[in-house]
């Protein structure tokens, strides 16, 4: 049983780790690792090879690794004993996909809305865009307002999903 | 002389270069949210003019000039963007008598309106694109008429730099759109003027670039490709424009020199046109101002524009001829974009918290990024320029993609790698590029090498391991506070 296993780019990496070596996917490497400073630059040091990798951990078991000119997204499972994320699929949340400004709330609790109906109107960079229903439904609540300033990720409407 | 810079950014900082080659006093002006930026650490002095909101600061006329007076200041430059091609901030300048660096405010408010801009193109014997010089009324309701087809744009007269335009392909669409445009270009330009223009398909972006001593003679300094663009906004330029003969040269480069000589233009300036499929130049616009790109054009010139344009400002001669311009080799600019390409370049925002900028022969970085930046959605999304020079258009591509490769920005996405694949793609490689280059465009898709994946695996594991193996630091007598913290915030994440 491997001690982690990685996924990069739909690639699946299992590791195991023994003092400087280790088996990644059956195979036997040496390798080892110093952190440059702690911003995240590390060397990966191999056989014959120095490898730059800027690490950051960004949310729980998930990398964000700049390595050769690549910017990968890594997801580590530690054993195989922590809970796999859940991928539920959210169909009722309108999320603010960027930091900006609210412009224009085009709807109001209670309405009937159709998937791809634009609901609000927000600004970021001097750029307006229409946020659309994920899907039909009804508007159960709304948490933000004309003018109002916003974080990436936000809930902004809530939709309860029609059948 | 002390040059008061009325902007920020890398283009604050890449005008205070040449004023200290040229021992004049720099002072920078910033926002709150910009109290530690890089421009206001270069800078000899510094002076805040405001709140965040660009509307209390970089576009604040009276705060700029008070910060003028104050400080005294004998010109201003206001680079590209915010004020820089805002009439009333010229004529404010000089009128309370400092020197401005750029063209006079007339000339500004002849380009400031696209429509007479266009009236202007006309009568200098350019050609222009059809369609009508008036604005799109209010409550209009049949807006096409015969010289027009779909795709249409609509822009904004006030518009510039890209912003403000819209695509409409049907009349549902347009009429969609209309008022959406409107609204976007009252809120960016305070003008809700809108007009309409055909979209010209597979056409190529080519502009010139032009300086004026204002009584006459128009140098020009050849032209610039950029048609890479997203959301009408250009990612990469060139110079000189690959596959261009020498006749369609001369004429775009002659063209751009008349529409100067017939203004008695002063200062640089940039003809914008569209080249379409039968070769043809169609004027678009001109940015009476520094451009973003110019240092494509320096390079391959070997002149600092910045030089040129201050030297003239203040002495009001230009010695240079247009026999001493010429080209060498090419030069290619990568914009360094706080945008997630995976994510219809949605905006990234984030602290920068490692940097890395490239560097060796042939390579140049404006920028003005640093470790410990935060960067926000308050201003432009663009926070670097790296631009590649080479003997040949060849060499240029891949000495700009070995910078890019080593160029390492951590803390936020960025356009980096999607920068790398469009130069890597047989399309550019061969200059067969047209401004819907980037609609059609799919990055080659194989991914990251099997190779780099793995070490990123083997990375990303024994950092892990690393971290869980490392002695707890609360147990440790050298952990002082600040290292148990990051021990700590470590730990949680994994």
């Amino acid at each position: 049983m491997a001690d982690y296993r990685v996924t990069i780019a739909n690639r699946t990496y299992d590791v195991s780790i023994e003092d400087d070596q280790l088996i990644v996917n059956g195979d036997r490497i040496s390798c080892d690792m110093d952190s440059i400073n702690e911003k995240g630059l590390h060397i990966l040091r191999q056989p014959n090879k120095n490898t730059e990798a800027i690490l950051e951990a960004n949310q729980k078991g998930i990398y964000d690794i700049q390595i050769e000119g690549n910017h990968l997204s890594a997801e580590v499972l530690t054993g195989f004993n922590s809970s796999r994320r859940k991928k539920r699929r959210d169909t009722g949340s309108v999320l603010s996909p960027m930091p900006g400004l609210i412009i224009d709330v085009l709807v109001k609790i209670g309405d009937r809305v159709k998937k791809g109906q634009t609901l609000l109107i927000q600004e970021a960079m001097k750029m307006q865009m229409k946020l659309r229903a994920p899907s039909s439904g009804v508007v159960k609540f709304i948490s933000t307002s004309p003018g109002s300033q916003v974080e990436k990720g936000i809930l902004l409407i809530s939709l309860t999903p029609s059948g | 002389m002390k040059i008061l810079i009325a902007n920020r950014g890398e283009i604050a900082i890449r005008i205070m270069r040449t004023c200290r080659e040229l021992s004049i006093s720099t002072v920078a002006v910033y926002s709150e949210a910009d109290q530690n930026a890089l421009h206001t650490r270069y800078a000899d002095e510094a002076v805040c003019i405001g709140a965040a909101k660009a509307s209390d600061s970089y576009l604040n006329i009276e705060h700029i000039l008070e910060a003028a007076r104050e400080i005294k200041a004998d010109s201003i430059h206001p680079g590209y963007g915010f004020l820089s091609e805002n009439p009333n901030f010229g004529q404010a300048v000089e009128d309370s008598g400092l020197i401005f660096v750029g063209p006079r405010p007339e000339t500004m408010a002849i380009f400031g309106d696209k429509l007479s801009a266009r009236k202007a193109a006309r009568d200098a014997g350019l050609l222009v694109l059809p369609g009508p010089d008036q604005p799109l009324k209010e409550n209009q309701s049949d807006y096409m008429n015969d010289s027009l087809s779909f795709p249409v744009l609509v822009k904004a007269a006030a518009g510039g730099g890209g912003k403000g335009i819209r695509l409409a392909r049907s009349e549902n669409e347009l009429n969609e759109v209309v008022g959406l445009a409107r609204d976007e270009a009252k809120a960016a330009f305070g003008d809700g003027t809108i007009y309409l223009e055909p979209l010209v398909q597979k056409a190529r972006h080519i502009e010139v670039q032009i300086l004026g001593d204002g009584r006459g003679k128009v140098i020009s300094f050849g032209e610039r490709e950029c048609s890479i663009q997203r959301r009408h906004q250009k990612l990469i330029e060139e110079a000189p424009a690959p596959n261009l003969s020498a006749s369609e040269r001369k004429c775009i480069t002659e063209s751009a020199r008349d529409l100067g000589r017939s203004l008695l233009y002063r200062s640089l300036g940039t003809v914008e046109f569209l080249m379409d499929e039968n070769s043809q130049f169609f004027f678009i616009e001109v940015n009476p101002r520094i451009q973003v790109e110019h240092p494509v054009t320096e390079m391959v010139t070997g002149y600092d524009l910045i030089r040129e344009q201050i030297l003239l400002a203040i002495t009001g001669n230009l010695e240079l001829e247009q026999s001493h311009v010429r080209i060498k080799g090419a030069a290619i600019e990568a914009r360094i974009l706080a945008e997630d390409p995976d994510e219809g370049f949605l905006p990234t925002s984030g602290e920068i918290s490692y940097l890395k900028e490239p560097g060796g022969p042939g390579i140049r970085v404006d920028s003005a990024l640093y470790q410990g930046m935060v960067v926000t959605a308050e201003y432009d999304s663009m926070i670097s320029k790296l631009i590649a020079w080479g003997n040949d258009r060849k060499s240029a591509i891949n000495r700009l993609q070995r910078g890019l490769r080593e160029y390492q920005i951590g803390g936020l996405k960025t356009d980096l790698v999607f920068l790398n694949q469009i130069l890597e793609s047989h399309p550019y490689q061969s200059g067969e590029i047209t401004t819907s280059f980037l609609d059609d465009f799919t990055p080659d898709d194989n991914g990251p090498a099997e190779s780099v994946t793995r070490d990123a695996a083997v990375a990303a594991a024994l950092h892990i391991h690393q971290i869980k193996n490392q002695p707890n630091p609360a147990n440790c007598q050298t952990g002082n506070l600040w290292q148990q913290t990051a021990w700590r915030e470590q730990i949680s994440r994994v």
